[in-house]
C-alpha cells in the first residue's frame, strides 16, 4: 500500500499528491509495531519448527550404525534381540517389538471401539439428556488420568487379580470356546444389523483370521496365541489396559463426528416410524463411516505410541509371534527401559525403533486425519447439495402429467395401531440398547475401580511429612520419608515447560491465523504449518524424550532439569497451538473486519480483537496441556532423570512425581514402598484432576462474565 | 384440559383489539360450511385441547379441530403463531425436540395418540410428515429411499413386490418418468423439487393414513413448487392431507379447508382464530382478525 511512491508518484501532479500521500502513510512506529509483532509471529512458528526439525535430525544422524551393521531389511525384519550374545557381535531386530505394538494395539482397538461407539451413541441418542453430560465428562476424565498411573495400577492390582484367569485359560486349551466366542460374537454383530457395513466385512475377515491363528498356532510360533505359561503382564492384559487409556479420545471423536449429522436427517428416519436404533443405523451411521473409522485410526496412532503402562505391564521381552497370553514388548515399552543403559549399537538400534515408531504412527494419523476431515467435507457437501434444474423440472413436469396415481395395494400390518412395535424390531432395538447401556457401565467401571482403589490405599501414607521430606531409598524403610522433592521437580519442570510452550504455541497460533487472514500461498504456509503441528501432535512422547537425550543430554554429557522441561514443551506445544488455533477460528471474521476497517494495525487487532475473544479458550487449553505435562514419564525418564535428593537447580538432574511413581513400581516392591507409591499416585490424581477442573471452570467462569 | 362446555366452536368476534380466546373448547371446531356436512363424515383425525410447550415456553394453547378424510386442511399464520409446532404435535414430531411437551389429545381413528401405550413409532408410521427442508437419505440410492419406510416396518417383499412398490409410490409422487432409469443413484444427485418429491414417496411408501407437510415448498422454485401442489391434488383422493403453509395463495389453490392461527401479543401463545371451507375463509372470512392476515394488513 505504501509503495506506490515511485512510478505512480511521477504520473499526478506533485502539488495535489504531495499532501493526500503523506496522509496516506502510516507512522513510522505504528508500521514497527506491525513488523514486529508479524516477524515475533513468524519467528516462534519457524523456531518450533527448526527445533524439532533438528531434534529428528540428530536423532536420525544417530542410526547410522544399525544400518550399517544391518541393513534396513534386516533391521526390520530382525527377529532377535540379543544384546551380547556368547559368540559374535549384538543381534538386533525391530520385528518383535513391531509385532508387540501391534498385538496389543489390535487388542485395544478390538475393546475400545465397539465401547466408544456405544457410548457416543448413548450420549448423543440414547441417555436421558442430563445424564449424557455427565457420563461424557467422566469419560473426559479418565483421559487425564497419567500413563505411569495406569501402569502402576495394573502392575500392583490388575495382574495378580487376572492372571489366575488367565492361566484357567491358557490350561484348558481353550480353542473350541475361543471358536465358540467368535462366532458368537459374530452373531451378536449381524443381528444388531448392519452397523458400519464395510467395517463389518472387515471384522469378519479380521475375526477369521485370529480363529486360523489360534486353531493352528499362531503361523510359525511354537505356541498358540492363547496358551500358557501365564508369567507376570502379559500382551492380553497389556491391551486391555491400553484400551481403557485410548477409550476416551475414541469416544470424543465419535462424539463428535456425530454431532456432525443433521437433525433432519435425523428426523427423516423418525417420522417414518424408525425406532430410535433403527434411525442411528440409516441416518446416523451411514453419515458418519468414514468418520468413526477415522476415530479409531486416530485411537490407534496413540495406543502404538503409549509408552509407560505398556513398559510396566509388559516388560521388555523380545517375543515375536509369541502367546496373547505371554510376556512381550512394544517398541515404545522397550525404548523406556533400555534406553537408560544402553551401549552404543543398541542405543543406535532403540533410536531406529524409534523412528520406526514414528513413521508408523505419522502414516496412521495421516490417514485418520484425512478420513475425520473426509467425513466433515462430505457432510458440508452435502448439506450444500440442492441443486435445482429448472429446465429438468420443466421437462419432466410435461411428462410426469401422463402419469397417474393408481390406487394403494399394500397394507400395512396392524394399520391403525399405535400399540409399541412389537416382534423383531423391538428384539433389536432392545438388544441394542442393551448393549449400549452396557457400554456405558463397562466404561465407566475402570475410572471409578480405579479412583475407589487410589484412595483407600493413597490416604494411609498422607501425612504433613509426605508433602515434605525426601523421597526414601530403601523399599523396606519408607517411614518419615516424602515426596516434597518430586513436587518441587515436578513444578520446576512443568513451569519450564509452559514457559518455553506457552508463548511460543500462542505466537505460533496467531501466525497461522494471520497467515490464513491472507490467502493465497501465504495460506498454503499457515496450512503446512498446521500440519506440522499435527505431526508433532501425534508424536510419541517417548519420542520427544530419546530426541532431548541424544541432542541435549548425551552433548552436554549431563542430565538436566532444563532438558526434561524443554522435552515436556515438545509434548506441550503442539497441544497450545490446537487449543489456540481453535479459539481463533472461531472469532468472527466481522470482528476482526470492524478493527481493521477502522484503521486498526495488525498486531492491535490480534491484540484487543483476537486475544481477548480467544483467552478462555486458549487459557483452557494451556491448562489442559500443563495437567498432560505434569503426568507425562516418558519424556523424563532419560532426560531429568530424577533425583533423590532436593534440588532446583536447572542444569542438574530434578526429581518429579510420574518418575517416582516409574521408580517404585519397577523397583523392588515391599508392601510399604506399595503403599508408598499408592500415596504419591494419590497426590499426582488429584492434582492433575483438580488442573482440569480449574481449566473448565475459567473458560467458563470467564465467559459467563462476559455474558453477565 | 379444561372443559368450559361451550358448544360454539368458533366464537366469532369483531374486537379486534382484545380478542378472547377464540377456541377453547373440547369440541374441535368443524368446518361447517356446505361441502363438508357436519355429521357422519369419515373425520380420521382431530385434535382436542391440544396444548404445545418448549419447556415452560406455551407455543400452541388448546387447538381443537378435525381433519375430514380425502381432503386438504391448510394451516395459516403469521410466523411465530406455532402452526409449524402443531403440525409437528400431529404426529409426535413435536416431543423429538428437547424439552417440548404437550397436553390435550390427538385422536386417529378415535384412538389418543397421546395416551399411554401408543408407542411413536407406530404414530409415525400411520402419520407420515415431509419437511420444509427436502430431506432424503443422501448416500441411499432412489429406490432405498422409498424402501427405507417398508424396510423399518420389516415388511417381507419379495424382488418383484419391491421392484412394484417402488414403481407404484414413485408414479403416486409424479417422480417415476424422471428417475427410472436412475433408481440406483444416490439420492443426493437430484435436483431439490426432485428430492422433496423423494421424500414425498418416501411417506408415501408405508402407506400412513395421514400426511402431514410442513411448509414443503417453502425452499423450492416457483416450478417445483406448482408440481408439488399438482401432487397433492392428485393425493387428496386417497389421503387426508394437512400443510402448513406461508403462502396464502398456496392456501387458496390447494387446500380444500383453512384453519387460521395467530398471536394476539408477543409472548402469548398461538391460538386458532378461525376454520372453515377455504372458499369461505377466503371470501368472506368471519373474524376480523383472519381478514386482516387474508387482505395482507398484517402477519
Amino acid at each position: 500500500m505504501a509503495r506506490s511512491d515511485g512510478a505512480a508518484g511521477v504520473a499526478t501532479p506533485p502539488g495535489v499528491a504531495t499532501p493526500l500521500r503523506s496522509r496516506l502513510r502510516r507512522p513510522f512506529g505504528s508500521r514497527l509495531a506491525d513488523t514486529v509483532y508479524l516477524t515475533l509471529a513468524g519467528a516462534s512458528a519457524a523456531a518450533a519448527i527448526a527445533l524439532v526439525a533438528y531434534l529428528i535430525f540428530s536423532t536420525a544422524r544417530e542410526t547410522s550404525p544399525v544400518w550399517e551393521t544391518f541393513g534396513v531389511w534386516g533391521f526390520l525384519t530382525g527377529r532377535e534381540w540379543v544384546i551380547s550374545p556368547p559368540t559374535g557381535g549384538p543381534r538386533l531386530g525391530a520385528l518383535p517389538f513391531i509385532y508387540g505394538t501391534l498385538a496389543t494395539s489390535a487388542i485395544a482397538m478390538a475393546i475400545a471401539l465397539p465401547l466408544s461407539v456405544g457410548i457416543a451413541l448413548a450420549t448423543t441418542v440414547f441417555l436421558p439428556r442430563p445424564l449424557r453430560r455427565a457420563v461424557a465428562g467422566v469419560i473426559d476424565v479418565l483421559a487425564a488420568v497419567p500413563s505411569v498411573v495406569f501402569g502402576f495400577w495394573a502392575v500392583v492390582v490388575l495382574v495378580p487379580w487376572a492372571n489366575p484367569g488367565l492361566e484357567w485359560i491358557a490350561e484348558h486349551n481353550l480353542r473350541f470356546l475361543a471358536f465358540l466366542t467368535a462366532v458368537l460374537l459374530l452373531a451378536t454383530l449381524l443381528s444388531v444389523g448392519p452397523l458400519l457395513r464395510p467395517l463389518l466385512a472387515l471384522t469378519v475377515a479380521g475375526l477369521v483370521l485370529v480363529m486360523f491363528l489360534i486353531l493352528t498356532g499362531a503361523l510359525h510360533a511354537p505356541v498358540g496365541l492363547l496358551e500358557g505359561p501365564v508369567l507376570s503382564g502379559s500382551y492380553m492384559l497389556a491391551g486391555i489396559v491400553l484400551a481403557v487409556m485410548i477409550l476416551p479420545i475414541t469416544t470424543a471423536i465419535i462424539r463428535e463426528v456425530f454431532a456432525t449429522v443433521p437433525t433432519d436427517q435425523q428426523e427423516a428416519a423418525l417420522a417414518l416410524g424408525a425406532t430410535r436404533w433403527e434411525m442411528v443405523q440409516h441416518s446416523m451411521i451411514p453419515w458418519s463411516r468414514s468418520g468413526i473409522v477415522g476415530a479409531s485410526a486416530l485411537g490407534l496412532g496413540r495406543a502404538m505410541g503409549e509408552t509407560i503402562a505398556l513398559a510396566l505391564v509388559l516388560g521388555s521381552v523380545p517375543n515375536v509371534f509369541g502367546s496373547l497370553l505371554g510376556p512381550g514388548a512394544t517398541a515404545a515399552g522397550v525404548i523406556a527401559l533400555q534406553t537408560g543403559e544402553a551401549g552404543q549399537l543398541q542405543l543406535a538400534a532403540l533410536t531406529a525403533l524409534a523412528i520406526v515408531l514414528f513413521v508408523m504412527t505419522m502414516i496412521i494419523n495421516g490417514l485418520a486425519r484425512i478420513l475425520v476431515r473426509r467425513n466433515a467435507g462430505t457432510s458440508r457437501r452435502r448439506r450444500s447439495a440442492a441443486p435445482t434444474d429448472p429446465d429438468a423440472e420443466a421437462a419432466a413436469r410435461a411428462d410426469g402429467a401422463a402419469e397417474t396415481a393408481p390406487a394403494p395395494a399394500l397394507v400395512r400390518e396392524g394399520a391403525g395401531s399405535l400399540a409399541p412395535v412389537a416382534g423383531i424390531r423391538r428384539l433389536r432395538s432392545g438388544v441394542s440398547e442393551t448393549l449400549i447401556a452396557a457400554a456405558v457401565l463397562i466404561g465407566m467401571l475402570p475410572l471409578a475401580v480405579l479412583l475407589v482403589e487410589v484412595v483407600r490405599n493413597g490416604t494411609r501414607v498422607l501425612g504433613a511429612s509426605f508433602f515434605t521430606e525426601v523421597q526414601p531409598t530403601d523399599p523396606n524403610a519408607v517411614a518419615g520419608f516424602g515426596i516434597g522433592n518430586a513436587l518441587v521437580g515436578t513444578a520446576i519442570l512443568t513451569g519450564v515447560a509452559v514457559a518455553i510452550a506457552a508463548p511460543l504455541g500462542i505466537l505460533t497460533s496467531l501466525c497461522i491465523n494471520e497467515l490464513n487472514g491472507m490467502g493465497g500461498w501465504p495460506r498454503r504456509v499457515g496450512d503446512a504449518i498446521g500440519y506440522f503441528v499435527d505431526v508433532m501432535l501425534g508424536m510419541p512422547s517417548i519420542v520427544a524424550g530419546l530426541a532431548a537425550y541424544l541432542a541435549i543430554v548425551i552433548r552436554a554429557q549431563q542430565f538436566s532439569a532444563f532438558a526434561g522441561g524443554l522435552a515436556l514443551a515438545i509434548v506441550m506445544f503442539p497441544i497450545v497451538v490446537r487449543a489456540a488455533d481453535e479459539v481463533l477460528r472461531l472469532v468472527p471474521g466481522q470482528q476482526r473486519e470492524a478493527a481493521l476497517a477502522l484503521g486498526a494495525p495488525r498486531w492491535r487487532t490480534a491484540w484487543s480483537v483476537m486475544l481477548p475473544a480467544a483467552l478462555p479458550g486458549i487459557i483452557t487449553g494451556t491448562m489442559l496441556a500443563l495437567a498432560r505435562a505434569a503426568g507425562e514419564t516418558a519424556p523424563l525418564l532419560f532426560t531429568s532423570l530424577g533425583n533423590q535428593f532436593y534440588s532446583t537447580d536447572l542444569f542438574e538432574p530434578i526429581a518429579a512425581l510420574p518418575l517416582l511413581i516409574f521408580k517404585f513400581t519397577i523397583d523392588v516392591r515391599t508392601d510399604q514402598s506399595v503403599d508408598f507409591a499408592w500415596g504419591a499416585t494419590l497426590v499426582l490424581i488429584a492434582f492433575i484432576l483438580l488442573l482440569n477442573l480449574m481449566a473448565r471452570l475459567t473458560a467458563r467462569l470467564i465467559q459467563g462474565g462476559r455474558r453477565g | 384440559m379444561t372443559t368450559d362446555g361451550s358448544k360454539t366452536p368458533v366464537r366469532v368476534t369483531e374486537d379486534v383489539v382484545v380478542a378472547p380466546r377464540p377456541v377453547a373448547s373440547n369440541e374441535p371446531a368443524v368446518a361447517d360450511e356446505a361441502g363438508a356436512a357436519g355429521d357422519g363424515r369419515d373425520v380420521p383425525m382431530s385434535t382436542h385441547g391440544l396444548s404445545c410447550y418448549f419447556g415452560s415456553h406455551h407455543v400452541v394453547e388448546e387447538v381443537s379441530l378435525e381433519f375430514p378424510a380425502n381432503s386438504v386442511t391448510a394451516l395459516i399464520g403469521p410466523s411465530g403463531c406455532g402452526k409449524s409446532t402443531l403440525i409437528r404435535a400431529l404426529n409426535r414430531m413435536h416431543e423429538v425436540v428437547p424439552g417440548a411437551s404437550t397436553t390435550g389429545e390427538v385422536r386417529l381413528h378415535g384412538a389418543d395418540i397421546y395416551e399411554r401405550g401408543a408407542d411413536p413409532v407406530a404414530v409415525r408410521q400411520a402419520i407420515g410428515m415431509v419437511f420444509q427442508r427436502p430431506n432424503p437419505f443422501p448416500t441411499k440410492s432412489i429406490a432405498e429411499n422409498v424402501l427405507s419406510g417398508p424396510r423399518f416396518l420389516r415388511m417381507k417383499l419379495r424382488r418383484g413386490e419391491r421392484d412394484d412398490l417402488v414403481e407404484r409410490t414413485l408414479r403416486g409422487a409424479g417422480l417415476w418418468n424422471e428417475v427410472k432409469d436412475r433408481l440406483g443413484a444416490p439420492a443426493g444427485g437430484l435436483s431439490g423439487g426432485q428430492q422433496q418429491r423423494l421424500c414425498i414417496a418416501r411417506a408415501l411408501s408405508v402407506e400412513p393414513d395421514v400426511l402431514l407437510m410442513d411448509e414443503p415448498c417453502s425452499a423450492l422454485d416457483p416450478q417445483s413448487t406448482s408440481r408439488i401442489e399438482d401432487l397433492i391434488a392428485e393425493l387428496r383422493s386417497r389421503l387426508t392431507i394437512v400443510i402448513v403453509t406461508h403462502n396464502m395463495q398456496q392456501a387458496a389453490r390447494v387446500s380444500d379447508h383453512t384453519a387460521f392461527l395467530t398471536i394476539e401479543n408477543e409472548g402469548e401463545p398461538g391460538r386458532l382464530v378461525e376454520f372453515g371451507a377455504t372458499n369461505a375463509i377466503f371470501s368472506a372470512p368471519k373474524n376480523s382478525r383472519t381478514e386482516a392476515y387474508i387482505s395482507g394488513r398484517f402477519g
